[in-house]
Formats: structure tokens, C-alpha cells, sequence
């Protein structure tokens, strides 16, 4: 029998000097060559036969990809290379997006969150990744660049099924830009693992709100679920209850089961498709209460 | 490309593939760091890059170039340990000592960045750093301890532990004896030895249950790249089994041979470099004829089951009687029933088995493995190979936890069958998957249970029937089912009983032994069942146990009479006490609304048990230990008993320097090496304190009674009157030192040595009546838990725990003992199932056999309870096991007091709990 956990399989390491050098590379080597952010994936998957590239490009040193930036006018900008302590850890992002840098601390442990990028959280597009639902509801724009040139997808386009990005032959993800949120926002990323402490999550949920006259309620809510469908994804649904009615407790119930109704999860060995149905109405309850007390405090 | 390494600049190219932690341990020799999953999850690979910890085994080695690397190696600074390091040996935060570079190296980068953590903050920079020995409050301490000496200057504070004062050594606070090499990266455990010209081993496994081997095809292996050769079941020149009390156990399946479980061997390969072997593994053609899968022992019990051996699937049908059970039930006022299911455990020591085969000039072999058993893998290796005993020596290498798993065969054998055909050294070292499918497990059981009880709470009967699923081979699972039956009453006076247990072979992977030896399971089913009845009478559950508890006077349901060392009633009240210490005012197994999160509810579980010490039920129990001194006024102590981190080092250092009026670091041990070192007995079932302990003890006391008579004579006084106090003689008015003794005693044609070996009480078969065991601990321990209601997750918060060891010997080690034996505990009630599903194993990986983890451990308050033995060391007795086994059950009998829901079957999945307490209306969903 083949151990699932062999020698790592040989590879060929190159550090890009250029992102056309990178380009280069991955047209030229098609499927045989990945893209190595951190690895702390990429690695442990070959090494148990899931992946079997031979090339493995670095771009981590290019321009801008190690980067953070922030400007009132353009928001945050977050090179994909960026790792999640580092981002966890930054000034801007702790005092202006602190859902981003809670989803970020929610991931693995401390020595991986050294090495995993937000990059490579992004673009492995597990159902799963931490930072993805948090892109979601702050409709981040992903850059990336290709055999043509630059463009950007935003993140709602960019998961298009487990393990499948929006990302075409050639191109790899350069930053993500998380423009300014709307005045007065709030937001929570709640997570469930098995037996509170460990482990990948079998439900997350993030949930942004901020005040807006023109909603009926006053309030928006964006809403983004993990771990119960195939992508990461918004649930409109809930979203537009919260909008067109006056929040209560009872309205957030209800958007609840709007989210429990728009996850299609499966049974798996970490959790039943049952359990994570009645956790995501339980977070998505859990954090729209946390962040409605923090609206209203403000308000 | 150049780097540097601990300030060393470095200038060395990466491999293709290569990741920074075999560049270290392969390349340069540093093998400080170690590698426990090789797939990110265990935290043992932990260096610093840039002063920020990565895990080496993900991280290419390529990626290295132009970067400052720190390895444990390098934390010293000179000559100094950092005060991590110091905090860690002084406070005895380490036991195996295999996580250490992980814990150190992860800590020192979080005191870099935050000189003063909190406790938060250390649990979530640990977190997955994974310490299988579980020493996690003390981990948490000796971080404190050291972030406090660094921004102060001051020495380490002082733990501040209880140490004896009636004696000079035993029962003082000691550190470990090879602390140092364990927290600087200097031990080496069985994989960091090199040898020159040394091949690597690798084993090719059935991947199927239950089938014939029809074909096996080698050639292409042969024919491959870099192998020197590859063996297969006709090559074998010795016993073509093995197994530690019944050979049922192939060393490789041959053609026309049975595979009985998927880790079966099939073919052996050597080979120049691990990716030869790799190549080689893969090119073996194999083609079976399927038969049916045995699944679990209660089918397998059925008569139209398939057989897995030629006897049947009935290994050993155990049978307890006392009295009348039904008379007993006839005079019981309430009666009540339940059946519990346990899974099966891996042990998950963090070092993954490594045997390396040597072969000696004389034709014999040479095995370094680290063992439980060094004797018995000696007499094993040398059967399969045709050679008689003596030519096998088995050197045992520090061991990176054990817990029962390291007592079979792994890749002994294996190793030395290649290194014989090659007559090269020859290295198999599992990678953390192979460790996972092929070694024993704990045994999954059913276990039904009947208890009889007057209104008054006194029990009139029990009865119990157990299934346990010993897997494809014996193993110990005898033994091991024989615990869990004797042990299945729990530690209560019962005037009737009748037990019954089936140990059943099935096409799982093999069960044997794992710290509780059964009992840990059958310890679940009563204290569950004995909860319930609390209920049903509405007793408080303490007095419940308090009312049955086995005294002193007591005949147990082997019809053992209890003559002495009972502190059973003594750790109740002392957990009581300590409960009312923390819920003065209110019932502690009542529910409380945690406040602030309207749908938590917290409360507290109680639970006893107890345990053999030693081996018991009539098997010869002795231990032999030889005891030296020398001329630098040191003294050795030898046996071949293991130490995998539980502190028997320490302890046998401790017993020699009580007796020779050492001080302790004047004492070395040396352990498990057959060569060298006496038989000491297997390192299992609790008994080497007790056991080892006294053959060390009268060794030392043999020796110093020749000193004795040497000098009574060359001074001509009265051995009476001749007193040692700290390594001096005082005869007559004057000191004489060791050196100065040693030299007297060799002008007088004397050895300054001692041999003992030594018996334990003799002890009768099971059924026999009279002592099953010479001894019996006992422990009582409470947990405080935490329910969500609408997650159903469970949070332990804290556990008492209270052991009656007789007499403490090694404060640290015992503490490290409790906090371990609770974690443990607490993984096997919440966490831990090593999934097989028709056969195949699911949990293949650490990623999918999850343990404890630091955030995960409660606050735990020990209690030492002393009841001596009279025969033991100063009256000590077994602890390493009865400090995880009433874990479990107090915590689900938490789980029941927080929340109604009674848990039958382990591990507590929120996911079924949430179910549950849905069904009951205890949460808002569904």
C-alpha cells in the first residue's frame, strides 16, 4: 500500500526576479508548476499525494507583495504575500478593519500564521479559509497579473468551487485592496471547531454592519458564511431582512435561518451537514447581536 | 546559498525538495530540532527564522538563503541556558523531552515579542505545540517563570512543591537527570544517530483487512535504483512470528499466507537514500483474495463470523466471580443498567518508532530502538534471526513518550532481518502515518453494566459483560481485558459479583497496551453508571462512594483481602474538601447559568477508580538492578527498565542516593541496555516505582552493607556503629571518603558493587482467590465543566485530582504524572477516536487524530494522598496510570450534572451532544 504520507516529492524551487519571470514560468510549465506563497499548505498536500507539481515558483519577494498600505482615500491594500501574523498584527488593519485581523488570528497556529499568506488563503479557495468570508463582506477587489497585464475580480467572482479560483493560465494574485467600508461599520468573524480550541472551522461566519438612512431599518448588514457550501458565500437573503426591517431580536432570527437556509453543507468527518446547518444560524445570530450592540452603542 | 545558523554563517546549497528540517537534522548533523508528523501539526520542528518561529518541516530549505536561523542548539548563549531552558528543568516542564525544541523555541519567540505574557497569551502561542506527556500548567509556569527572570534579572523563583523532610533524597524536588540534553537539543533519541554506511528500511504494508496473499512480485525492486535488498517471509532465517505472550504475529506475511490487518509487512526493502527506498516500495507487485472483514468483537463473537485465526476469534473469555449475583440483585431495592462504548486510542507518543540494526563483528546484531521492553525485544529479534540471545544487544535510545505503545515489536525486527542480509547498519523509522496504522491501539470495547443498590445506597451487586476488540493480533490483550474485568466493579466493596469478558480478534489493527490497561475503559461504564444511581436515589454522588468505597478489611471481587494502603476514603474526602473550597455555598453537581452567557450552564463531575500496580494475577514479577561505586565518588545504577518520561530516572537516582547517603547528582542511571544492564522486567502496568525501585534500593543497600562489613573489619569497630552521612564514612572519629573506601575494599579482594534481583510479592491467578496483586492505588478527581447549550462544546475548567501513591518518591515527576494522566484523561472523554472503518484506517494522519492541545487544559489542583505499601520503596506504589483514569468519567458525569445529557459512548462529540440537547429542548435551534 502507498503511505499517503511519503517523501516530499522532488521539486524545482525558483525564486521569481520579476513578475514577468513568474508569468513566464507558469505558461510555460502549465499545471506542472505552483505558485509557493507560504506553503504551509501547498507543502503538506504534496507531501500526502494530494498535488504533484515539479516547479514551484516563489514570488514572494517581487515588489509590493510583503506590503500593507493604507490611505483614507483608497482603503487597505494587502499584498498577497502578506502573512497572517503580520496582518493580525498591523496598526491600520487593528484600528480599521479589526474583522479582517480577527479572521487572520483565527487561523492554525502562531509558527504557521508566520508563513501562511493571505494570498494563499485566498487562492486555495477552500470552502474553509478564514479570511475568505471576510473579503467577502468587505467586497474586497483582488489584483492580479497575467500574460495580459493587470486586472482586478472582485472577491464575490473569485471562488468559483472547492479548490478553484477565478484566476486564469499565467496569472497569480498580486494584492488585495479592501476599499474604505462605510462610515460607522462593525464586524465579527465568529468561527466553530471541534472541541473549542483546535482545528479547522466546521462553521465561520463573518458579519459587518453600519448605518444607512436609506435601508429601511437604517442599518446594512453584510453577511459571509465558511465551511457550508462549496465556496466560501454571502447570503443575500439574510442580508436583505435586516435591511428592510427594524432590527429586533426576532428580525435576527429570522435573518438567521435566511443563512441557515442558504448553506448547503455536507456531513464530514470534522462535523454532520445537520450540525453545521443549526452553527450557522447560531453564529450568524451570535455575531449580528454582537454587532448590532456595537452599532447601537455608537448610534 | 549562505545563512546563518545560530550565528554561524553557513554556505550550503538546498536539495531539490528539501525542507529546512532534514538540511538540518541530515545535512549538518543538528538534530536538536525533531520531526513528530511531518505535516504541520505538531509544533516539534519549531526554529527561529529572523526571530520569528516557523515549523521546519514545511518550510524549503531554499528559502533559507540570506536568513538568520535559531535552533535549539543555539538558545544557550555562553555556556548560559536561556532562562527558558533553566525555568524548564527546574520546574520539570519536561518528561519525554521530544516537544522540547517546539515548546522552547515557540516561547522564546513570544517573549521576544511580549517580554510579559499573560496566561492567554502563552496558551495561544502554544497551542499547537503539542506535548503528549501534557506537562501544560507547568509549561505555562515555566514561561512565567522565565518572561519574570528576564525582565527582572532574578534567579528562577522556586516552584515551591511539599518535599519530604523524614528523608535526604527521596521525595525531594529533583530535576531530571538528562534535563540538560533534553532542553539544549543535545539527547539522542534513536533517529538522530548516524551510523557510517547505514541503509535505509522500509516496510511494505498488506493496505488490506482481511485477505490471501496470492501474489507478491519483487523483481522491479530488485532490479531498482540504489537497493540492496529486499527480503520477503521465506527469508526470514529464524521464527517467523513474533508476539509479546502468544506468537500470532507474522514478521512478514508470505504468499498463500493470511493478512489480518492493513499494517500487515509484506516485503522488506534496504536502500541507499529514503527517495531509493520510496521508488522501490512502489514497484512491489501484490494481488490478494479478499475474505470477509471482522469489524467489531461483538460480531465477532457470532457464530457465522469469519475466522481471523485458525482458533477461532475468541482470544480469552475472563470470567470474575463473587458470591451470588443473583441474590444480590434479589436484595437490592433499585437496580440500574447501562451500555457504554469506548473507541480506540492511539497513543500519539510525539516520536514516531525508529529501530536502527547494527551488525556486530561476531555475527551478532546490534538494535538501538527506544523500548519498553529492551529484554523482550532482544529475545524476539534474536528468535527471527536464528541466534541465540546473547548475540542481540538491544540499546535503548532516550524514548519520546510511550504510554503503553512502545512495548511491541515495530521495526526491531524488521531492521535487523535487513541489516543481517546487508551486514550494513540499517535504519527504519516510521514517518507518523506508518506509527498510526501499525502499532497496538487502546482496546474499543462495549461494556454493559448492571448495578444492584438498597435505598440506603449500599451495593448488593454488580454484574458486567465486556466486549474488547484485541484487533488482528494477541498483543497483550489478554491482560489487558483481564484489567479491564477485575478493575469493572470499580473500587467498591460489592458482596456479589459476576464479570464477564470477551477479548475478541477482529481484522482491526492490533490493541494492547496504553496507560490504564482497560481499566482506563471499564472505569467509564461504572463511575457513569454509579452517577446514575446517585441520581436514581437522590444521594449526593461523594456519599454514594464514600458508603462503598474499598477499606482496609475488604475482599475485593477477585477475593483479594485488603490488608493495607487503601486511601481511596482519604482522596474522596480531600476532593470534597477541595470542592467545598470552590462551592461553599451551593451543590457542586448542580448547574449553574455561567454568567454572562445565558446559554452556558457549569458544573461538577466526580468520579474514583483504582489500578494494579505491577504485573499481577501470578506472572513472576521481579526486576533486577546492579548498583557500582567509583573512585570520582560517584555511584551507577543499572537496569534494563525503560524511562519514556515518566521520571523512573529520577526516581531510581533518588532511591540509590537515599541508601548510599549520595547526593543525588553523584548518582547516575543507566538504563535499558541488554548489554550492559540487568533486567529490570517490562516498563508497564505502574510497577517500575515499586518494582525496579526495590531492586535498586537493596542493591544499594547490598553494597553499602560490604562497605560496611569491609571497614568494620579493616578499623576493627562494631558495622554498627558506623554511620554515612553525604558520601563519608564516619568510623571511629573519622571520615573516609568513597575514593579512599573503594580502595579498601579492593586490597580486600572486593567489589564495590551489588547485583539484586528482586521478587515482588507473590501474586495468584485470577479465579484462584488469594492477592491477584501485591498492590492497588487509588484516585478520586472532580472536574468543573462548561456546556454551550446551543454547540453542545464542552470546556473542561478545572479537575482535582487526588492520588493515593503510597509514599511520593519524585515530586516533579509525580506532578508531571497528574497533569499528563488528566490530559490524557480529558482527550480520551472529548477528543480523541482513532477511526477504522471496515478495516482501512481513517485517522492516518495527526491532522485527523486530534489530542490535547494547551489550550485545552484545565487548571489542576493535585492532591497527594499517602497510604505506604509495606514492601514498596518507602511505601510506595504505581501512580503513572490511575492518574488518567477517573478523567473521563468525571468530566461526563459533569457533562450530566451542567446539562441532563448522559454521555454512553466516547469521545463527547458536540456535534451528537448539540443533538441531544436539542431533542430535550436545551437549545433555541431546530
Amino acid at each position: 500500500m502507498k503511505l499517503p504520507l511519503p517523501e516530499l516529492p522532488q521539486f524545482d524551487y525558483i525564486k521569481a526576479e520579476s513578475a514577468e519571470r513568474a508569468i513566464d514560468l507558469l505558461q510555460e510549465k502549465g499545471a506542472a508548476a505552483r505558485i509557493l506563497m507560504g506553503g504551509t499548505d501547498l507543502l503538506v498536500r504534496m507531501r500526502n499525494g494530494a498535488l504533484a507539481p515539479t516547479v514551484l515558483v516563489d514570488i514572494k519577494n517581487l515588489p509590493g507583495m510583503s506590503a500593507i498600505s493604507f490611505t483614507k482615500k483608497d482603503g487597505l491594500t494587502v499584498g498577497a504575500a502578506v502573512t497572517m501574523n503580520a496582518l493580525a498584527r498591523n496598526s491600520d488593519v487593528l484600528h480599521h478593519y479589526p474583522l479582517l485581523a480577527e479572521a487572520a488570528e483565527s487561523v492554525a497556529s502562531y509558527q504557521l500564521r508566520n508563513r501562511a499568506t493571505v494570498g494563499g488563503n485566498l487562492c486555495n479557495a477552500s470552502p474553509a479559509a478564514d479570511t475568505a468570508p471576510a473579503a467577502l463582506v468587505l467586497e474586497a477587489e483582488l489584483t492580479v497579473m497575467g500574460p495580459k497585464g493587470e486586472r482586478t475580480i472582485p472577491a464575490m467572482e473569485f471562488f468559483k468551487g472547492p479548490g478553484v479560483n477565478a484566476l486564469e493560465a499565467g496569472e497569480f494574485l498580486a494584492r488585495i485592496n479592501y476599499s474604505n467600508p462605510p462610515k460607522g461599520w462593525k464586524g465579527r468573524y465568529m468561527k466553530i471547531g471541534r472541541n473549542a480550541g483546535g482545528d479547522l472551522a466546521i462553521v465561520g461566519v463573518a458579519v459587518m454592519g453600519y448605518p444607512d438612512k436609506d435601508a429601511p431599518s437604517d442599518f446594512r448588514f453584510r453577511i459571509a458564511l465558511a465551511s457550508v457550501a462549496p465556496t466560501t458565500i454571502r447570503v443575500h437573503e439574510a442580508e436583505e431582512i435586516l435591511a428592510q426591517n427594524p432590527i429586533t431580536e426576532t428580525v435576527i432570527g429570522m435573518a438567521a435561518e435566511a443563512a441557515q437556509e442558504a448553506a448547503t453543507p455536507i456531513d464530514d468527518v470534522r462535523a454532520s451537514a445537520r450540525y453545521r446547518n443549526a452553527m450557522v444560524k447560531e453564529l450568524t445570530r451570535r455575531g449580528l447581536v454582537d454587532v448590532w450592540s456595537s452599532l447601537k452603542k455608537e448610534a | 546559498m549562505k545563512f546563518w545558523i545560530n550565528g554561524v554563517e553557513k554556505e550550503i546549497d538546498a536539495l531539490p525538495g528539501e525542507m529546512l528540517s532534514d538540511l538540518l537534522r541530515t545535512r549538518l548533523g543538528m538534530t536538536g530540532t525533531k520531526i513528530g508528523c511531518g505535516e504541520a501539526e505538531c509544533g516539534a520542528c519549531t526554529v527561529l527564522i529572523d526571530d520569528a518561529p516557523i515549523l521546519s518541516c514545511v518550510y524549503p530549505a531554499s528559502r533559507a538563503a540570506g536568513r538568520r536561523i535559531i535552533t535549539i542548539e543555539g538558545l544557550a548563549q555562553d555556556g548560559h541556558l536561556h532562562p527558558l531552558q533553566e525555568a524548564f528543568v527546574q520546574y520539570g516542564a519536561l518528561q519525554c523531552g521530544f516537544c522540547m525544541p517546539g515548546q522552547i523555541m515557540t516561547a522564546a519567540a513570544l517573549l521576544k515579542k511580549n517580554p510579559n505574557p499573560g496566561e492567554m497569551e502563552i496558551r495561544a502561542a502554544l497551542k499547537d505545540t503539542l506535548c503528549r506527556c501534557a506537562g501544560y500548567p507547568t509549561i505555562i509556569q515555566a514561561v512565567q517563570a522565565a518572561a519574570k527572570t528576564m525582565s527582572t534579572g532574578q534567579p528562577i523563583p522556586p516552584l515551591g512543591l511539599e518535599e519530604s523532610e523524614s528523608t535526604n533524597a527521596v521525595g525531594h524536588i529533583q530535576p531530571r537527570p538528562d534535563s540538560l540534553e533534553k532542553v539544549t537539543g543535545a539527547a539522542r533519541f534513536a533517529d538522530d544517530l548516524q551510523f557510517p554506511g547505514m541503509l535505509v528500511g522500509r516496510v511494505l504494508r498488506a493496505g488490506v483487512p482481511h485477505a490471501i496473499l496470492k501474489r507478491l512480485d519483487i523483481q522491479a525492486a530488485i532490479d531498482s535504483a540504489g537497493v540492496v535488498v529486499v527480503l520477503v517471509a521465506e527469508d526470514i532465517p529464524g521464527e517467523r512470528n513474533h508476539g509479546l505472550v502468544i506468537r500470532d504475529w507474522p514478521i512478514l506475511v508470505g504468499v498463500g499466507e493470511k493478512v489480518r490487518y492493513v499494517g500487515d509487512a509484506v516485503a522488506l526493502i534496504a536502500a541507499e537514500t529514503p527517495e531509493d527506498a520510496e521508488r522501490a516500495l512502489s514497484l512491489i507487485e501484490m494481488e490478494f483474495d479478499a475474505l470477509p472483514v471482522v469489524v467489531d468483537p461483538v460480531s465477532a463473537n457470532e457464530a457465522s463470523a469469519e475466522k481471523v485465526h485458525d482458533g477461532g476469534n475468541l482470544l480469552k473469555h475472563i470470567e470474575v466471580r463473587k458470591g451470588d449475583v443473583d441474590t444480590g440483585f434479589e436484595g437490592a431495592d433499585i437496580s440500574v443498567e447501562g451500555v457504554f462504548n469506548t473507541p480506540p486510542n492511539d497513543h500519539v507518543f510525539l516520536e514516531p518508532e525508529c529501530s536502527i540494526a547494527v551488525p556486530s563483528e561476531d555475527g551478532g546484531m546490534e538494535i538501538y530502538v527506544g523500548s519498553q521492553i529492551p529484554y523482550a525485544d532482544r529475545e524476539q529479534v534474536a528468535r527471527s534471526l536464528g541466534l541465540p540471545d546473547e548475540h542481540v544487544r538491544v540499546i535503548g535510545t532516550p524514548i519520546g513518550g510511550g504510554f503503553g505503545g512502545k512495548e511491541d515489536i515495530a521495526g526491531q525486527i524488521h531492521a535487523a532481518l535487513l541489516a543481517k542480509a546487508c551486514d550494513r547498519p540499517v535504519k527504519i523509522l516510521f514517518n507518523r502515518q506508518e506509527s498510526l496504522l501499525v502499532h497496538p491501539k487502546r482496546h474499543a470495547t462495549q461494556i454493559r453494566i448492571r448495578i444492584g443498590a438498597r435505598q440506603d445506597g449500599m451495593l448488593t451487586a454488580v454484574e458486567t459483560e465486556l466486549f474488547g476488540d484485541t484487533g488482528a493480533y494477541a498483543s497483550l490483550g489478554e491482560k489487558v481485558m483481564t484489567r479491564a474485568t477485575t478493575h469493572s466493579t470499580g473500587p467498591y466493596n460489592i458482596p456479589h459479583v459476576r464479570a464477564d469478558c470477551f477479548a475478541m480478534y477482529t481484522n482491526n489493527p492490533p490493541a494492547g497496551a496504553f496507560r490504564g490497561f482497560g481499566v482506563t475503559q471499564s472505569c467509564f461504564a461504572v463511575e457513569s453508571l454509579m452517577d446514575e444511581l446517585a441520581h436514581t436515589l437522590a444521594i449526593d454522588p461523594v456519599e454514594l462512594r464514600r458508603k462503598n468505597a474499598l477499606q482496609v478489611g475488604h475482599v475485593t471481587n477477585t477475593g483479594q483481602l485488603l490488608g493495607e494502603s487503601v486511601g481511596l476514603l482519604e482522596c474522596i474526602d480531600r476532593v470534597e474538601a477541595e470542592l467545598r473550597r470552590f462551592s461553599p455555598e451551593d451543590n457542586p453537581f448542580e448547574n449553574k447559568i455561567v454568567s454572562g452567557y445565558p446559554n452556558r450552564r457549569r458544573a461538577w463531575g466526580i468520579a474514583a477508580a483504582f489500578k494494579n500496580t505491577g504485573l499481577g494475577g501470578g506472572a513472576p514479577d521481579k526486576a533486577s538492578a546492579e548498583v557500582e561505586l567509583y573512585l570520582d565518588g560517584t555511584a551507577q545504577v543499572r537496569t534494563s527498565s525503560a524511562d519514556m518520561g515518566q521520571g523512573l530516572l529520577t526516581v531510581l537516582q533518588l532511591i540509590a542516593a537515599e541508601e548510599l547517603t549520595l547526593p543525588p547528582d553523584k548518582v547516575r542511571v543507566l538504563l535499558s541496555d541488554t548489554g550492559l544492564t540487568p533486567d529490570g522486567g517490562p516498563t508497564t502496568a505502574s510497577r517500575q516505582t515499586y518494582v525496579t525501585g526495590n531492586a535498586v534500593r537493596y542493591a544499594s543497600a547490598t553494597v553499602i552493607q560490604a562497605v560496611r562489613s569491609t571497614l568494620a573489619e579493616r578499623f576493627d569497630v562494631p558495622p554498627a556503629t558506623i554511620k554515612f552521612i553525604e558520601g563519608l564514612a564516619h568510623v571511629d572519629g573519622q571520615q573516609i571518603e568513597l575514593a579512599e573506601i573503594i580502595e579498601i575494599m579492593k586490597a580486600a579482594g572486593q567489589e564495590p558493587k551489588a547485583l539484586y534481583e528482586y521478587w515482588a510479592p507473590e501474586t495468584h491467578p485470577l479465579g484462584t482467590g488469594g492477592d491477584m496483586h501485591f498492590a492497588y492505588s487509588f484516585a478520586v478527581q472532580a472536574a468543573e465543566i462548561e456546556v454551550d447549550l446551543n454547540t453542545g462544546e464542552v470546556q473542561v475548567l478545572r479537575v482535582i485530582a487526588a492520588n493515593d501513591v503510597g509514599r511520593v518518591i519524585n515530586p516533579l515527576g509525580l506532578r508531571g504524572q497528574i497533569e499528563g494522566g488528566v490530559m490524557m484523561g480529558l482527550g480520551n472523554a472529548l477528543i480523541e477516536e482513532f477511526i477504522v472503518e471496515g478495516g482501512y484506517v481513517f485517522t492516518d494522519r495527526m491532522a485527523r487524530y486530534r489530542i490535547p492541545s494547551i489550550v485545552q487544559a484545565p487548571e489542576i489542583i493535585p492532591i497527594v494522598v499517602e497510604h505506604p505499601t509495606s514492601e514498596g520503596p518507602y511505601g510506595a506504589k504505581g501512580v503513572g496510570e490511575v492518574s488518567s483514569i477517573p478523567t473521563t468519567p468525571a468530566i461526563t458525569n459533569a457533562i450530566y450534572n451542567a446539562c441532563g445529557i448522559r454521555v454512553r459512548s466516547l469521545p463527547v462529540d458536540q456535534d451528537w451532544l448539540a443533538l441531544e440537547l436539542a431533542k430535550v429542548g436545551g437549545a433555541n435551534h431546530e
